[in-house]
């Protein structure tokens, strides 16, 4: 959704925001007229005059806080709106990429995307969309006052506002250059952060607190610079501006008084102009100054919210004949992992993949499940490519057993049910399979056991076991399973591997250890061999 | 952190010098106003134009000066905030290592990124503005007083009731703050949780439950700045009022004596615009000191985050005879039942020792209570007679290095990785990963993402290299095979086991034609731990292992 659209869904909210926003342009006008009627006591010459100046002057005085206020509730709903909608369709984007296209950047940059870069929207969107209506409108009110005085002095206003808007166009590609490096600095910061805050406490144990802080300076040091940098092109901008605007204010009170030396002007309309175009001039310069915040602002909404859309894939999974591997290479940017593979796997057949660890058994796995499909040569299930095999139909009836097991800050039963209904005879079997059950039995609340921080206050082998369990729950047809032993006992690993033959599924596992055993039980066996070492 | 607050001083000290330099030039300025005016209202020609070159030349002048100004300016916020950040992480490597739990991580984070930002946009960005602006006070104070006392009197009461009336009002707003804060810090988890979990919310296509929870975690975020910004508007029309009440009373009392006293029309204008300068930075002025008070809770925050209890440890060792657990219960703080009761175990100087076990049965607690990432519920563990929580910290810490099975794999090349940044012989780090089979890696490879370019296998056997080139006495194994083919364990348990250190080795795995190299075997079940010398029995409980 372009920016564009996502303001016209907020119809509503926006007109209003449009009318509060609209509503500031009075006060900078009403200020500057409540200063001139001050000065306008000094002509009146009895007290009732005086007396209607105060009263004129207050009233001036005294509205634009009530309409500021007014203005700022009527903007600050629409602000709510617009973030909620921004922070869930770069969400969405994030969400919409592929295990592949995921992998291609670190979660520091999508982490960066959620937080840092939204808050950057956050503060100079709204900002600059304010100030520049704030800015032209009271530039246009001011202007037409102005041509009622010195139509001259107009002509020249609008001169100086070209030559302001010239100086802003000439800095806007630097400014936005900078920008951008400034948000390039902040991700590999993030990625620094993550690197020191991961591992503090081996970073402790090593005793080399002082080594990981050389580089963490280093990259503040880069960072702050960068920061420095674009901080001097603001400012330098904004420092031209002024002084041009500031210069041309003299000018034309330098002007004003010629004029009035020549009785071309009286005194009250001196005053009003030289207020008058140091507002206008102000405006005008704050103006431009957020036309490039502006924009900047725009163009890291288009960066965290726009999406590629990519082509749809649209067969629908079958696997009841072969699924059959051909020539089959895969490369990781310059190293060969898998070179000319070929074999075939029939339904309900239990495939063993062994090698040396770096020989590509999970890259392996990975092409096979869906997960990586750069790979050259053809997988094809049932005449169809795995490539043109819609995701959805694939997940139905594949499960996939990581290496990495992930765990949700939720209860052990939701960790394996997830979002499937719960049926406790089903989940009570395969928390046996698993050799979990006299552990759960242990715990006062069971299976709700609530899990914290991606289970840190459970062990290895239990993260392992409830990593298993959630796919045994849901059942799939096909089951992929990458080391399903590495962090367990040997009579737990057996219990499990027992339980994976057992099932009456296609079982494609990868493993390093019970080698002998495994052999035994599995119909076929795949070996991988290190391409380009000598091991 | 507070006391840092404001940043770096030198550089401060250095933008407030130029800042009322800065203001002092446009004072003069505006004084020349007056003076040309008056000129004006005499009909001196001349003098206007004399008058008008000089007004000229300072305004190149302070072009010249206001970019002189932009460098000393971005100076201050880069030295403020590497001061700050490096304190920051200074800080934290100083914790102490029972304190360093990774649920801390995100906040951590936090604090470093979003929390520093908002640091610096609200609080030091608005020193400089608040300077600034009181220095365009005072100037426009002084040219007041050029004109009468008695108006400078008035403006003094106005600066006293601003102070007074600011300090009372930005209660609600502080509140909010930190409610903020805290829906930001819910909202980071949950995002975090979210990219840790991609693989798995996408196999089981978790995506729409997640994205309502999104949804719910973004609305909170953004329905509690709208609470801050609804109480900020309050806070600032208040103000506002208090302060156009002020602003006016004085420029209409100025007025008027300035029409009984008969004073020039000159002085009038000049006072005026300088009044008309700070009516802008003194409207600013409020919201400002609220913000600027408002993001302080955020460094109380932090020192909340940094501190840490005051560790009371004294006594130095400088070398490891013998770990001794004496009848100690082990477990978590936040678990009532201990996980291992009464647990007796001693360790001597070079003794090889094997902990097996049940996956889940304890073992790595017993490696924990060594490292200190949990104290014992009952008893207490001692190094030659000394209990180890008595020890000076880094005199401990520097006895042990630990093998793990997750393993921290930083971005830095593989020689950085293994020798975590010390300074260690090239040679020696090439036979340690020739020794743990990794002899085909080159030194200068660039590990990225937490290793997300090398393998399972690759990474516990990089972990080992890393203990094998560093120097300490103990090596603690925390199940360091199981990501490991057999021929390769087997000959890293046989390489590590011929070392000439103490070795405590907790595993799962075990291969039979090494078992009689251990010194002592300890086998961990049903949350005990007891000592066995008959390797058929630790044998026969590993029914499938075999060399």
């Amino acid at each position: 959704m372009t920016l564009i659209q996502l303001l016209k869904k907020n119809k509503k909210q926006l007109t209003l925001y449009l009318i509060g926003a609209f509503m500031t342009t009075i006060s900078g006008l009403f200020f500057t007229f409540a200063l001139s009627n001050a000065f306008g006591i000094i002509e009146e010459v009895d007290t009732t005059g005086i007396l209607r100046r105060i009263a004129i002057v207050l009233f001036f005085a005294f509205t634009p806080i009530f309409t500021q206020m007014l203005s700022r509730f009527l903007r600050i709903g629409f602000m709510r709106d617009i973030l909620i909608q921004v922070r869930t369709l770069a969400y969405e984007k994030i969400m919409t990429h592929s295990y592949e296209s995921f992998k291609k950047n670190p979660k520091e940059h999508y982490m960066s995307m959620l937080v840092s870069d939204i808050n950057l929207f956050e503060k100079d969107f709204f900002l600059s969309f304010l100030n520049i209506i704030y800015s032209f409108g009271s530039f246009i009110l001011g202007s037409i006052v102005l041509l009622f005085i010195s139509p001259l002095v107009a002509l020249a206003t609008l001169i100086v506002s070209i030559i302001l808007f010239t100086v802003t166009k000439l800095f806007e590609p630097i400014a936005r250059k900078t920008k951008r490096q400034t948000q390039e600095a902040n991700a590999d910061y993030n990625v620094q952060l993550t690197n020191i805050l991961n591992g503090m406490e081996v970073i402790k144990l090593y005793h080399v607190e002082e080594n990981f802080k050389r580089p963490f300076e280093s990259i503040v040091i880069t960072l702050e610079n960068i920061k420095k940098r674009a901080f001097r092109i603001d400012e330098l901008q904004s420092n031209l501006n002024h002084w041009i605007a500031g210069t041309f204010q003299m000018l034309v009170y330098i002007y004003a008084t010629y004029l009035y030396i020549q009785n071309g002007i009286t005194l009250t309309s001196l005053i009003l102009l030289f207020n008058l175009i140091g507002q206008l001039v102000w405006s005008m310069i704050s103006g431009f100054n957020f036309i490039n915040r502006f924009k900047t602002s725009i163009d890291i909404y288009n960066r965290i919210t726009q999406t590629q859309s990519n082509p749809k894939a649209v067969q629908q999974l079958t696997f009841k004949e072969k699924l059959s591997v051909k020539k089959l290479s895969f490369s990781y940017t310059d190293k060969k992992i898998l070179e000319d593979l070929n074999f075939t796997i029939k339904p309900k057949d239990k495939v063993l993949i062994v090698g040396p660890s770096g020989a590509g058994k999970t890259t392996l796995l990975n092409c096979l499940a869906q997960n990586l499909s750069s790979y050259e040569g053809e997988i094809i299930i049932d005449n169809h490519e795995l490539k043109t095999i819609q995701t959805e139909s694939f997940l139905k009836t594949c499960g996939y057993i990581r290496q990495q097991h992930f765990l949700f800050n939720d209860s052990i039963k939701n960790n394996v049910i997830l979002a499937s209904p719960y049926n406790k005879e089903k989940f009570d079997k395969v928390m046996q399979d698993v050799d979990l059950s006299d552990w759960i039995d242990t715990l006062s609340t069971k299976e709700d056991h609530i899990l914290e921080q991606d289970g840190l206050n459970i062990s290895g082998g239990q993260r392992q076991r409830i990593s298993i369990a959630r796919e045994l729950y849901h059942d799939r047809e096909v089951l992929f399973v990458d080391e399903p032993s590495a962090s367990l006992d040997d009579q737990t690993a057996q219990h499990i591997y027992d339980t994976l033959l057992s099932l009456d599924k296609t079982l494609i596992c990868v493993s390093h250890r019970h080698l002998d055993y495994l052999s035994k039980h599995f119909d076929t066996k795949i070996e991988l061999k290190t391409l380009g070492a000598s091991t | 952190m507070r006391k840092m607050k404001l940043g770096h001083i030198p550089w401060l000290i250095i933008n407030t010098i130029h800042t009322i330099f800065m203001v002092s030039l446009s004072g003069w300025n505006i004084y020349l106003l007056k003076v040309i005016t008056d000129y004006g209202l005499n009909r001196q020609m001349d003098d206007v134009l004399r008058t008008a070159q000089l007004m000229m030349l300072i305004m190149i002048g302070s072009l010249v000066l206001d970019s002189i100004g932009t460098l000393l300016k971005s100076k201050y916020l880069e030295a403020s905030l590497k001061q700050l950040k490096n304190h920051y992480i200074h800080r934290l490597m100083e914790q102490d290592i029972t304190q360093l739990q990774k649920d801390q991580c995100n906040i951590y984070r936090s604090n470093l990124t979003n929390d520093f930002d908002r640091f610096e946009e609200k609080f030091l960005l608005n020193i400089l503005e608040t300077i600034h602006m009181s220095s365009r006070f005072l100037m426009a104070v002084v040219i007041v007083a050029t004109v009468s006392i008695y108006l400078v009197v008035v403006a003094f009461m106005m600066l006293v009731i601003f102070v007074v009336v600011t300090s009372k009002t930005n209660k609600p707003v502080q509140k909010s703050e930190a409610m903020k804060s805290k829906s930001l810090q819910a909202y980071t988890d949950f995002v975090n949780e979210t990219l840790y979990g991609f693989e798995i919310i996408k196999q089981h296509q978790l995506e729409n439950l997640r994205h309502l929870s999104f949804i719910e975690k973004a609305t909170q975020v953004q329905k509690d700045n709208y609470t801050v910004d609804k109480s900020s508007t309050k806070v600032d029309g208040l103000n506002n009022f208090i302060q156009t009440t002020i602003i006016f009373t004085l420029i209409i009392a100025g007025i008027l004596f300035a029409r009984s006293a008969q004073a020039s029309l000159g002085s009038l204008i000049m006072v005026a615009t300088s009044f008309g300068n700070v009516m802008w930075p003194l409207q600013r002025f409020t919201p400002v000191i609220t913000q600027m008070k408002g993001i302080l809770k955020v460094l109380d925050e932090f020192d909340k985050n940094l501190s840490r209890p005051i560790i009371d440890r004294h006594t130095h060792v400088n070398r490891f005879e013998m770990l001794m657990f004496n009848h100690c219960d082990l477990g978590y703080e936040d678990d009532p039942n201990p996980i291992l009761q009464k647990v007796i175990m001693s360790v001597q100087r070079k003794e090889k020792i094997l902990i097996v076990g049940h996956s889940g049965a304890g073992k790595s607690t017993v490696l924990k209570t060594i490292r200190q990432s949990i104290v014992p519920k009952n008893g207490i563990v001692t190094l030659d007679g000394i209990d180890i929580f008595d020890i000076v910290p880094i005199d401990y810490y520097s006895l042990f290095t630990t093998v793990d099975q997750i393993g921290f794999i930083f971005n830095g090349t593989i020689k950085e990785n293994v020798t975590m940044y010390q300074d260690i012989d090239e040679q020696r780090v090439k036979d340690s990963l020739f020794q743990v089979g990794l002899s085909t890696l080159e030194l200068g490879e660039v590990l990225r993402n937490n290793g997300a370019n090398v393998s399972g296998g690759q990474r516990a056997r990089l972990m080992l290299a890393r203990a094998l080139c560093l120097n300490a006495e103990v090596i603690l194994c925390d199940e360091i095979f199981s990501s490991l083919e057999q021929p390769i364990a087997h000959s890293i348990e046989k390489d590590i086991l011929s070392l000439e250190k103490t070795i405590i080795n907790v595993s799962h795995i075990i291969f039979k034609d090494h078992l009689h190299l251990y010194d002592k075997i300890y086998i961990v079940e049903q949350g005990l731990i007891r000592q066995t010398s008959d390797i058929q029995e630790v044998w026969s409980r590993m029914i499938l292992t075999e060399a």
